[in-house]
């Protein structure tokens, strides 16, 4: 299943920004006619390149697919970043 | 060795039992607790990797990481290299050469890249520094 939500969260001197429950569920919603329009184009590609269509298309959702509960979390005592998918 | 065994190896070397009865009271045994043997527990395969960075000086001043990967990505991002067109292979390979690992990617079979990802549960790397200690880990 692919990731729904994801918390993100930056601390710097200057910014502090933080999002927690950003829902991805919507940004695919959005992405797919991009995706859909995109299809053909990457068939093309995929021919010129001579590697599989259906094996990229498969190992790209299985990528994203793995995303979920995914965590980095950086800190360098002024700045700090966090990155957690749900 | 637990004490039920060790009760019928003792009746056995007493002579109350012959080996014949040792042999089906042992089997009876591990037919009632195939688990308490140890033998099957089945190896639980870890989710993810992690690696942690500490910052274990006195000025704090070194960066702390944390971050887990799942393996189920590592194993999606190997699938996915493995895709690599043969003219981009040879780039890579060139830019592995001149960083002194000589590694051609042709070589490397889909099944060997599992086979890497699979005995990653196994691995554990502890670095201690004076200032920073850096764990990686399955978990």
């Amino acid at each position: 299943m692919i990731p729904m939500l994801a918390d993100l969260r930056i601390h710097s001197p200057r910014r502090r920004f933080a999002l927690m429950g950003i829902p991805l569920f919507l940004l695919w919603i959005l992405l797919l006619p991009v995706a859909l329009l995109l299809l053909p184009v990457l068939f093309i590609v995929c021919l010129a390149v001579r590697i599989s269509f259906f094996q990229l298309v498969a190992g790209l959702w299985r990528l994203l697919s793995s995303l979920r509960e995914t965590h980095v979390e950086i800190n360098d005592g002024r700045h700090s970043v966090l990155v957690h998918i749900t | 060795m637990n004490e039920n065994r060790r009760k019928i190896l003792e009746m056995l070397s007493a002579g109350q039992i012959t080996a014949e009865e040792a042999e089906r009271l042992i089997g009876a045994l591990e037919q009632e607790s195939p688990a308490a043997n140890g033998t099957d527990h089945p190896k639980v395969k870890p989710k993810y990797i992690r690696v942690l960075v500490e910052d274990t000086g006195h000025q704090g001043k070194n960066p702390t990481v944390n971050v887990r990967v799942p393996m189920q990505l590592l194993r999606a991002g190997v699938k996915l290299a493995n895709l690599i067109p043969a003219q981009a292979r040879v780039h890579v390979n060139d830019a592995l050469h001149e960083k002194g690992l000589n590694i051609d990617l042709g070589q490397i079979k889909p099944e060997n890249l599992e086979e890497l990802v699979d005995h990653l549960d196994e691995l554990t790397v502890d670095v201690d520094d004076k200032n920073v200690k850096v764990r990686v880990f399955c978990e």
